[in-house]
């Protein structure tokens, strides 16, 4: 007879964490299940440790959707297979999963750098589809700021709103991957592209941007006044009649939805 | 109280469907933690649907079973769900899914022991206290047993029932599937539980899978049709139970909307004959 004492709960829980998280070695748990070391426990426990990475994989489909087509279900299964042993689940919504999907990507699967900013595409349309409610700004609002103002005041931007920038073509292979033709091959592009993300009347939104909108954009996101960021663009890009553009993006914004609110500038 | 009728699981790819065409269904239930999320989509349609169709609302992650005290985070994300949709009901399961800063985005069995049975009820409790209502809690599907349990999984639920005040949510085919993988008779095992406490009943489908000596194991994958033995299983249950909301449940290979309301037309039919009435 074993010297066996019944475990607590919480060693119980942590054991069979362990295992299914873990390599699957379910020795330290089969003592505690009614069929012991038998065939028929293990094979059960492995119910348990491969549906956490079935789950797992599936989220990541579901995320990660041109990523998954572009990589093909056997080399997406292997990497999400890999990224989810480093980064476990920490949310109880399955939706969380893919946060630091690209940015595994990018170290994991450095020699393709176009797959990470697939994922990255992947994921901000994901957040912009579950970003928080917004007012949105309206034309009107807009025409209503005082002429004084426009010295000081920048913008709220609704919270679906992200940029980020691109080095590959990883645009052109995600729209042949959503319209299920044969992406064109990996190129690097001979400069870095910005990209806008943004939620509309409940779909996710994406476009390319001229640089000197991006920086524009970029200025405004991160805080910076209105006259601040057209100074800066006058500075970076002399060739450009910034008023002319300055209008047109705003009217665009505005009909995008892309802005909340007018934020006052310090007094 | 939901109404006597068949319900379905919301799923998004029917969202536009159902707000469209506007179904005849009794209910809609949603998984709680699909909607922990701040904005956009999800809760525009789920608010356009509640306006139109009684709501279940399941949670699938607040691991009643855990060891570990229950996450006050996620009993807040449920109370801000609960105040903002009114649904008709709330459950969850008699299982575990997380420990320490871990999810494993799953319902796990735990042993049946004196000492969990007070753990559990203690969650409930605070669970009910918390949200401020009556919760149902589910039979779960399992695939292992422990050699500590020292009461049987129905003995467990009863007193957990008899001891918090919460209902029942009778999953008929979670009975199925354990009292096969388990060799008991799944007629006799929902016997042994208090019906009389039961307000809502789930129907879903499983996988096959082959045990180690050969013999079928059933997975609860919720990605089939409700099996033919589960049906039947189902209008015993109602025949000792009279008409009680009925859930159809389709998590996984979701089919075309037609396909699901014909599951629910048919619960529908047999609530019908059970003495229940559709509106």
């Amino acid at each position: 007879m074993t010297d066996y004492a019944p475990r607590s709960l919480a060693d119980l829980q942590a054991g069979l964490q362990n295992y299914v998280l873990g390599d699957g070695v379910s020795d330290d748990i089969l003592s505690e299940l009614t069929g012991g070391a038998s065939d028929q426990s293990k094979r059960r426990l492995h119910i348990y440790h491969s549906g956490y990475r079935s789950r797992m994989n599936e989220a990541l489909q579901s995320a990660f959707e041109q990523t998954w087509a572009y990589l093909g279900d056997d080399a997406f299964d292997a990497i999400c297979t890999r990224y989810t042993e480093t980064n476990p689940s920490h949310s109880p919504n399955l939706g969380d999963h893919g946060r630091n999907f690209p940015r595994f990507l990018q170290q994991a699967l450095s020699s393709d750098p176009e797959i990470a900013e697939l994922a990255t595409m992947d994921w901000r349309l994901h957040s912009a589809f579950d970003a928080p409610n917004a007012a949105i700004l309206t034309g009107e609002q807009l025409a209503n700021v005082g002429e004084a103002q426009w010295a000081s005041l920048g913008f709220v931007f609704h919270p679906s709103v992200s940029l980020a920038q691109f080095e590959w073509n990883a645009l052109e292979i995600w729209h042949a991957l959503d319209q299920k033709q044969t992406p064109p091959v990996a190129e690097k592009l001979n400069e870095p592209v910005g990209h806008l993300f943004w939620r509309s009347d409940q779909r996710s939104y994406f476009r390319t941007l001229e640089s000197d909108e991006y920086a524009a954009l970029k200025g405004l996101l991160e805080g910076l006044g209105f006259a601040q960021v057209c100074e800066q663009l006058a500075e970076g890009y002399p060739n450009t009649s910034i008023d002319a553009s300055i209008g047109t993006w705003l009217a665009r914004w505005l009909s995008d939805g892309l802005l909340s609110e007018v934020k006052p500038g310090p007094v | 109280m939901l109404p006597s009728r068949a319900g379905l699981g919301l799923k998004p790819e029917h969202f536009r469907n159902i707000l469209e065409s506007g179904p005849d269904i009794g209910f809609f239930e949603v998984h709680a933690e699909n909607y922990m999320v701040p904005g956009g989509p999800m809760h525009h349609y789920l608010g356009k649907i509640r306006e139109h169709y009684p709501l279940s609302l399941h949670g699938v992650g607040l691991s009643i079973g855990a060891d570990a005290p229950l996450d006050k985070t996620h009993l807040d994300a449920l109370a801000v769900l609960i105040d903002r949709y009114a649904p008709q009901v709330f459950s969850e399961h008699l299982a575990w899914s997380s420990h320490g800063d871990f999810f494993l985005n799953d319902l796990l069995p735990l042993p049946y022991t004196a000492t969990t049975l007070n753990r559990v009820c203690d969650h409930i409790d605070q669970v009910q206290t918390h949200l401020g209502c009556r919760m149902l809690l589910e039979n779960p599907a399992t695939y292992l047993e422990f050699s500590t349990s020292t009461l049987s999984e129905t003995d467990f639920i009863s007193e957990v029932i008899r001891r918090t005040g919460c209902g029942l949510l009778l999953d008929v085919n979670n009975a199925y599937v354990s009292c096969i993988n388990h060799h008991r008779e799944p007629g006799a095992y929902i016997r042994a539980l208090p019906l009389d406490r039961a307000e809502q009943i789930h129907l879903g489908g499983f996988a096959s899978q082959a045990d180690a000596n050969g013999d079928p194991l059933l997975i609860d994958s919720h990605s089939a049709p409700v099996a033919q033995d589960v049906w039947a299983l189902y209008t015993e249950v109602l025949e000792q139970m009279g008409p009680t909301a009925t859930l159809i449940e389709r998590d996984n290979d979701i089919p075309p909307f037609d396909v699901l309301l014909a599951e629910v037309n048919l619960a529908d039919s047999y609530l019908v004959e059970a003495g229940g009435q559709r509106e």
